[in-house]
């Protein structure tokens, strides 16, 4: 070292600079650790006590549906069903456009306003990955909100009843309909929302533009329906998110939607609407995709 | 100072591409209105046009998104970009910051919603029955002060101001107010249909409000008038720190 140091034209120190020895983890992992640390932030884990009490908060007023079914369940000696299984997701609906308007601008803009972004894109993740692990972790928040409540119910009811074992016989037919329409339910509000939350950075604007959309053609479309006749009647109820959700969600159960709803007014086979959310839910993908590829960071 | 900052906000508030979205939003009902005179249900116009088209989409929504968006920016914004302190900082007492804020708030919205009353109304009525459109169109401005004087106490009170207004527009509102009905006289929106109503006074087939017009009034005053004097006492409670 001494004599490095007396060399006239400058000397190279040794810093101790070593590679990295252990395992490399690669893409996958990296794509998985930031879909569990999303996932947390959903709920506002591991965030400030005011993102904890909107997302938890919302999480609750889902499950309020639920309890109500079950207490009277437990006081009633009859069996009364307020809340049939197929129509939980109707009872909730708006508690799921809240949540996501919450929490979409949370998972997907807080990168773009805290310029971390960059820092994402230059290490082994790419942009469809990181994309990837944003979706899954919205996809599988609303998953719990809509999903737990009716698992819940489902077990409460049984516990409600006499013979807790006939009972769990007679429904256990109603648990892949609800996994399955809460499934798609979640996936179609997570695409829809981060597609539209992707497109500001503003946390405002993300939030207004994700529960507008919702709100807005809802009500476009059940005016439509109520206002039009014959097969502009019939598919413009495909206008309005909640309906085609609704209208999946019955075809799933293999139920009859309610004779006031909307669904009956549009004549459309149970399958359309399926189709139709699978249609909403590509689209958003290829946008929100496209979004993110094109991106300057 | 006051014109000043009122025209100011005007600006910022008209520049925005978000504000072009809420011209769209307000264009809506217009175009429905058209569907309706376009289709032939047989269903009768004045009904429609107060509980689909008036009811059902610019009480509903139009004018809570509206109301929900500028109010709670107008100083929220401020808040949020460091320039509050520039604002706060002029030798002015703060009612006088908070006055032209919310006035702005309020022209804007108010004519943005208004607009699209009118103009709806008179296409789905063909211009007959101008009751139902002075009526809602009056609560609606009224309505629209109440909106923004309550959001912008929001935006004063708390960092998350939208989402607490969503939260009250969509969920006390629109859910918790259609399983207790007790509760609608604590809504701007039952209470601007009480309004409505009161000044329209159409049959009760056409449209019927759950709140009475005199009691309405009194509520959306106090709700107006208290809303305001919080907002100022938070503001004037604001103290100007060194920026983080």
């Amino acid at each position: 070292m001494a004599e490095q140091a007396n060399s006239p034209t400058g000397s190279i120190y040794d810093l101790g600079y070593r590679p990295h020895e252990g395992e490399r983890l690669g893409r996958a992992y990296a794509t998985f650790a930031l879909f569990v640390y999303s996932l947390r932030g959903v709920f506002g884990l591991g965030r400030s006590a005011l993102s904890k009490v909107f997302s938890m908060g919302l999480a609750v007023v889902a499950l309020v549906p639920a309890a109500i079914q079950l207490g009277i369940a437990a006081i009633a000696p009859l069996e009364l069903e307020i809340i049939p299984p197929e129509e939980y997701f109707s009872f909730v609906q708006i508690v799921l456009a809240l949540f996501c308007a919450v929490v979409a601008p949370e998972i997907i803009g807080r990168d773009q306003r805290n310029r971390t972004l960059p820092l994402y894109f230059s290490r082994a993740l790419s942009r469809p990955d990181y994309v990837t692990s944003k979706l899954g972790a919205l996809a599988a928040g609303v998953f719990i909100v809509v999903g737990l409540p009716q698992v819940i119910l489902l077990l409460g009811s049984a516990v409600a009843t006499d013979d807790v074992v006939s009972y769990l016989g007679d429904n256990a037919g109603d648990l892949p309909p609800i996994l399955g329409g809460s499934l798609l339910v979640a996936v179609f509000f997570a695409t829809v929302s981060l597609t539209i939350a992707s497109q500001t950075p503003r946390r405002a604007f993300a939030t207004g533009g994700v529960l507008a959309y919702f709100v807005i053609f809802t009500i476009l479309g059940s005016i439509l329906v109520n206002t039009t006749s014959g097969t502009v009647q019939d598919y413009s109820v495909l206008i309005s998110p909640i309906d085609v959700l609704d209208g999946s969600v019955h075809w799933l159960f293999g139920a009859q939607p309610p004779s006031d709803s909307d669904l009956v007014h549009s004549g459309l086979a149970g399958g359309v609407y399926v189709l139709a959310a699978f249609a909403y839910i590509g689209a958003a993908l290829g946008l929100l995709f496209r979004r993110f590829m094109r991106l300057t960071v | 100072m006051i014109g000043f900052i009122f025209l100011l906000t005007l600006r910022q508030l008209i520049g925005r591409r978000s504000t072009l979205l809420l011209a769209g939003l307000a264009a809506l009902p217009v175009l429905l209105a058209i569907v309706f005179r376009l289709s032939d249900t047989g269903t009768e116009a004045g009904e429609w046009t107060a509980q689909v088209l008036y009811l059902g989409l610019v009480v509903t929504a139009v004018l809570p998104l509206t109301a929900l968006l500028l109010g709670t920016c107008v100083l929220g914004d401020e808040f949020e970009d460091g320039t509050a302190v520039y604002l706060l900082t002029k030798p002015l007492p703060r009612w006088q910051i908070l006055a032209p804020k919310l006035a702005a708030a309020w022209l804007l919205t108010a004519s943005l919603v208004l607009t699209s009353t009118v103009v709806s109304g008179v296409i789905a009525l063909k211009g007959g029955d101008s009751a139902i459109i002075t009526g809602f169109g009056i609560a609606m401005v009224i309505a629209a002060l109440a909106y923004c004087t309550v959001f912008v106490v929001l935006s004063v009170a708390t960092t998350r101001a939208l989402i607490a207004g969503l939260i009250y527009v969509f969920l006390w509102e629109g859910a918790v107010t259609g399983i207790f009905e007790g509760v609608r006289y604590l809504s701007i929106r039952h209470t601007a249909l009480g309004i409505a109503d009161w000044i329209a006074a159409v049959p009760e087939d056409t449209f019927d409000a759950y709140v009475g017009g005199e009691t309405a009034a009194i509520l959306l005053a106090v709700a107006i008038i208290g809303g305001a004097l919080f907002a100022n006492r938070k503001l004037e409670q604001v103290e100007v720190r060194e920026s983080s």
